[in-house]
């Protein structure tokens, strides 16, 4: 083969490689169905800053075709033999456009050499913004031990994701229980286990590893939670173990043989503890409302364990705190009595606007990514009310659940997909508490999670990307310095 | 005439026989090394999986370890890439002494490197990594030479030294020794000064290249820049042997040039048969210190337990008894697989009960082991649980076919199917498990196809309906709770009773037995429960029930071990050979105290 005639070949496989690709459907029919996509995006909400959904067909498919379009007449076609990735600035310039409204999806699959085109279906643009991104562990869904692991962050514009920090860092190490300040970047914790544990806190441009492990706590601090004024972080401490079922629909149970609440002072390193949250019960899962002045846990009765595991529920309680003074107030108070009809309440997270407290709530427990019945509840602040979210609940584990700066969205961890794999699932809520139909985290290929062996949990919110000189806490976590908390009875 | 004669050719009969021994070596007697490896790959035919690999430092020649290791399947196909991957070491080390001018005369010294790496892969945990780093840049050494041009030889050097390091890891550092010692003492082609520039460059590059891996990479210790490649399944552990053995690599052609040549026929003889004896001493070692044959031994039970072959356990038991907790609970399994754990328990070492399910430990070997037992036993949760955290203790990240292809069965069985479909999907991108996974798949969400296969059905017929919550392993109590579901679950009634007798609770055994005699015994009962019953009649001096199943002949061998026991034999001697098969014996002589004594008394 000469050299034109190689340049004419290449020509030609190149213009039916392009014509290939943008197919459109001709002789099609057309079918009153709706089209079997995955993620499942008919009819969600999505916010305008969000990245393609891109999707994939459940089954046997050819080639795709999709065309989504908005009133005006403008569209994006798009072909695709694997699925459909719509191209990015479209995507964006298509949503900008139509705040408030929403798009037309229309979907044709080629199969056996015929076109079927399927009934179209919505996708509604919120007027509600979206922060930049999400931040969560991913992790195989395991038992005691753990290979590769690690915490990323994830622009919700793109798909861009970077690791924070993985366990490959230190060696032997694990890293978890990330949490910000109110969405804020600036302000991070988190906690590194293993022979150089500590808990990072990042504070603006400054790192500290902290040792939150005192003779007289039960543990080091756990779960997190930022008070607005970034002066103080709550923690629960708990002895936990893992117990492991032998029936087929259920695999492992978490729980707290023993567990307190505390408070860290950041400014003056002091662990402040109230006699309050320190009970023979079992004290967990703190957040601070949204202006700091109360602080939410749960709390359940004292069982023998694992015996009584089963027995085990928890009611969302409320105790004041004064961030002037450092203190507590001096009564509990019951939100949700969720052992009185035999239930447990976990996880609780007040949105920011002050509204509405989401929880979850399961048949007994506190770790509820193992219980396929837990779902996610609303706890309305102003009425008392509570209810399912059965807007975005699912037959499988709803678990870890977080808001938007502006309580608008909030994202949480499902296993509806496989039952096992936890997934992340946005969902929108509108200024009468209604929720929309949640939607999984758009990857660009859109089956990337077929053949992952991680799960995805504790996911937050940022506000901006985080930025982690990982040199610096790579020497401070392998430096035996810590700088050790001190507790204030 | 005498140069061609002197000149270092490769010597194609000994590499021929270098191949043939390699291959004999892993194919005959070190099979079970390589099933072992194999076990622990996941080898995909995917975008992604290739992608993923080579973003790391030496990520290249980690693909192709993995595609390589999953011919291991077979491991005769295995020894054979291995002997032709070894015995290429071999023609390239040979190539390479001839280039910078090794002595013909030093030949057979040009197989220690390939003799090196069989030493080094004896190990079970080094990987193919470091002899394909060690190919790939040999390759490159020889592509060098073939450019006449001085500076298309020094462009090629600083481009391949960070490829280089890029695809095969820290091994490149014999790619600019051997360059640079072709230019320096071999072409002398280039000026002195400019070449000392350039060898600084180069070693500047080999230094910077690591740092510069870690910027793009920022989520590891530089330590593992350093050491790229992963040729170490421990890949946050140095392995000095692995620099030793790259370093032969060097070392060998250098020596060849500078060794002294001989002229005198029958000195030449002579060095010859030292460099003989030298392989032969080395080929010796490798035999004699440098395979673990305890291993390969248990490598080999538990290869057999992977692919069901429990006749051959028992064989392999026959002809050297095992003695390890691994191999003993190998062994145990295949006996009650087979029917016979009643009766020939006690022919073979026991030590406890640590031999039925040994105690988990935290690593990625024993927990599958640990599965394999209560997988065939019903136990699909804790089979489930052992073999993720196998998978997850992999130390180089790796994922396990053996592992996945358990999960996606345990998953069938609990009927989370979609969780099965997710795995076997993954398998489906496999060589050698593709076909066995669509087969799989086609099963899925089919209850009635499941529960009339022979295998799963039966286990799911075995499996425990009620929900039970355990911490530390109970076992006694699941083999209970397993019979209570399913009185014909034999491999739990097995389990349960030796249990039992393993720890000398007769009491215990009695009561067990007594409960499941109508699905246990027949018209006789198995040897070493006869034997049992009878000590426990011996001291009680009960004979009604149960005791009517002892029969004459037992009775006759018990008096004849009681005489032996009363008599001035030593234990070790007249009633091992004896009575070493005995229940009694192992209650006496063996797997600590009797734990009946305080119930019904002194014996």
């Amino acid at each position: 083969m000469n050299k034109v005639n190689k340049t004419i070949y290449i020509i030609i496989c190149g213009l039916i490689i392009l014509i290939g690709c943008s197919e459109k459907p001709k002789d099609f029919n057309v079918t009153d169905e709706l089209p079997t996509i995955f993620p499942d995006y008919k009819e969600v909400t999505i916010p305008a800053e969000i990245a393609p959904l891109n999707f994939t067909w459940m089954g046997e498919a050819d080639r795709l075709y999709a065309i989504i379009a908005d009133e005006s007449g403008n569209r994006i076609e798009i072909g695709g033999k694997q699925g459909i990735q719509f191209p990015e600035k479209d995507w964006s310039k298509l949503l900008t456009a139509n705040k408030g409204k929403s798009l037309r999806v229309t979907v044709s699959r080629k199969s056996a050499a015929k076109w079927v085109t399927y009934q179209s279906f919505s996708i509604h643009v919120s007027p509600y913004p979206i922060d930049f991104g999400l931040c969560y562990r991913l992790i195989a869904p395991g038992y005691e031990a753990y290979s590769k692991m690690g915490i990323y962050q994830r622009s919700l514009s793109d798909f861009t994701q970077t690791a924070l920090i993985e366990n490959s860092l230190v060696p032997g190490s694990c890293v978890n229980c990330h949490s910000f300040k109110q969405t804020d970047a600036q302000y991070m914790n988190l906690h590194i286990r293993g022979n150089h544990g500590g808990t990072l806190l990042k504070q603006g441009n400054n790192n500290e590893l902290l040792s939150l492990k005192t003779d007289e706590l039960i543990s080091a601090g756990v779960y997190p939670y930022w008070h607005p004024s970034g002066k103080f972080i709550a923690y629960s401490v708990n002895r936990t173990q893992q117990a492991f079922h032998t029936h087929p629909d259920e695999r492992v149970e978490v729980f707290d043989h023993e567990s307190d609440v505390i408070v860290y002072d950041i400014t003056s390193n002091r662990i402040l503890t109230s006699p309050l949250l320190s009970t023979a019960d079992f004290e967990t899962f703190p957040a601070f409302s949204p202006d700091g002045s109360s602080l939410y846990f749960c709390s359940a009765q004292q069982r023998k364990l694992p015996e009584e595991c089963k027995e085990v529920r928890y009611n969302l309680c409320r105790i004041t705190f004064d961030a002037e003074t450092g203190t507590f107030g001096e009564r509990i108070d019951t939100l949700v009595h969720a052992s009185a009809v035999n239930k447990s309440a976990s996880i609780p997270r007040p949105s920011y606007d002050g509204k509405y407290i989401m929880y979850g709530l399961a048949d007994y427990g506190s770790f509820f990514i193992w219980h396929n019945e837990a779902d996610l509840w609303l706890l309305d602040l102003e009425s008392g009310e509570q209810r399912a979210l059965a807007e975005a609940n699912s037959s499988y584990a709803e678990s870890y659940h977080s808001w938007s700066s502006n309580s608008h969205w909030f994202v949480f961890a499902s296993r509806r997909d496989d039952g096992l794999y936890t997934r992340l699932y946005l969902s929108s809520i509108d200024d009468n508490g209604n929720a929309t139909k949640p939607f999984l985290l758009p990857q660009k290929n859109p089956a990337v999670n077929d053949g992952s062996f991680f799960s995805y949990n504790v996911p937050e919110f940022i506000s901006s990307p985080v930025k982690l000189n990982i040199r610096e806490i790579e020497q401070k976590i392998l430096s035996p310095k810590r700088k050790q908390a001190v507790v204030i009875e | 005439m005498k140069k061609q004669k002197n000149k270092f050719y490769p010597d194609l009969i000994l590499t021929a026989f270098l191949g043939l021994l390699i291959w004999v070596f892993f194919a005959v007697f070190y099979r079970h090394h390589l099933h072992y490896q194999e076990q622990l790959q996941l080898f995909l035919f995917t975008s992604d999986y290739f992608i993923e690999s080579i973003v790391q430092p030496g990520g290249f020649a980690g693909y192709l370890n993995s595609f390589v290791t999953q011919f291991f399947y077979h491991s005769s196909t295995g020894a054979i890439i291995l002997a032709v991957m070894l015995s290429s070491l071999h023609i390239q080390v040979s190539v390479i002494s001839s280039i910078i001018g090794g002595k013909a005369l030093y030949r057979p010294l040009a197989c220690l490197p390939s003799l090196f790496f069989v030493l080094l892969l004896c190990h079970e945990d080094m990987l193919l990594s470091a002899l394909i780093a060690a190919l790939l840049v040999l390759s490159a050494v020889l592509f060098y030479a073939l450019f006449k041009k001085n500076s298309l030889r020094i462009a090629y050097l600083l481009i391949m030294i960070p490829l280089l390091y890029w695809l095969v890891g820290f091994a490149v550092f014999i790619f600019p020794v051997f360059c640079l010692y072709y230019e320096w003492i071999i072409a002398k082609r280039i000026n002195k000064r400019i070449l000392a520039i350039i060898s600084l460059i180069a070693v500047g590059l080999l230094l910077f290249v690591p740092l510069l891996a870690q910027l793009l990479q920022p989520q590891y210790p530089l330590s593992r820049f350093w050491m790229a490649g992963d040729y170490y399944r421990f890949v946050t552990h140095i392995n000095p042997a692995i620099f030793y053995t790259l370093l032969s690599i060097i070392i060998i052609p250098v020596l060849t040039k500078w060794l002294p040549d001989i002229q005198k026929k029958g000195w030449r003889v002579g060095v010859r048969i030292v460099q003989f004896l030298l392989l032969f001493i080395v080929i010796d070692w490798i035999i004699g210190f440098g395979a673990d044959w305890k291993k390969e031994e248990l490598m080999g039970y538990d290869y057999y337990v992977r692919t069901k072959k429990w006749t051959n356990i028992i064989d392999k038991a026959n002809k050297l008894p095992p003695d390890s907790p691994k191999t003993v609970a190998a062994l145990n399994l295949a006996l009650s697989k087979r029917g016979y754990m009643g009766d020939y328990l006690f022919y073979y070492f026991q030590n406890g009960s640590d031999g039925l399910i040994p105690n988990h430990t935290a690593d990625y070997i024993l927990p599958v082991m640990i599965g394999e037992i209560y997988y065939n036993m019903g136990l699909i949760n804790s089979a489930q649980r052992f073999t993720f955290e196998a998978m997850e203790s992999i130390p180089d990240y790796r994922k396990s076919v053996r592992c996945l292809q358990r999960l996606a069965e345990t998953n069938l069985i609990n009927k989370q199917y979609k969780v099965a479909e997710k795995y076997l999907t993954i398998l489906q991108h496999t060589l050698f498990y593709k076909d066995w996974a669509s087969d799989v798949l086609s099963f899925l969400y089919n209850e009635d196809r499941i529960n009339a296969h022979p295998e799963w059905g039966e286990l799911r017929r075995f499996m425990l309906k009620e929900d039970c919550l355990f911490m530390n392993e109970d076992k006694e109590l699941l083999f209970t709770a397993l019979l209570e579901q399913n009185p014909h679950n034999h491999v739990a009634a097995d389990y349960l009773l030796a249990q039992n007798l393993l720890d000398k609770e007769l009491i215990r055994f009695q009561d067990n037995l007594q409960k499941r005699i109508d699905t246990i015994g027949g018209e006789t009962l198995p040897l070493s429960y006869q034997e049992a019953l009878l000590f426990v009649q011996d001291l009680t001096g009960q004979s009604e029930g149960i005791y009517a199943y002892i029969s004459d002949e037992i009775r006759q061998r018990y008096e004849a071990y009681k005489q032996a026991r009363s008599g001035k034999a030593q234990p070790g001697t007249v009633i091992r050979e004896n009575f070493g098969n005995t229940y009694w014996y192992y209650l006496h002589y063996l797997g600590g105290q009797l734990k009946m004594k305080n119930q019904v008394g002194n014996e």
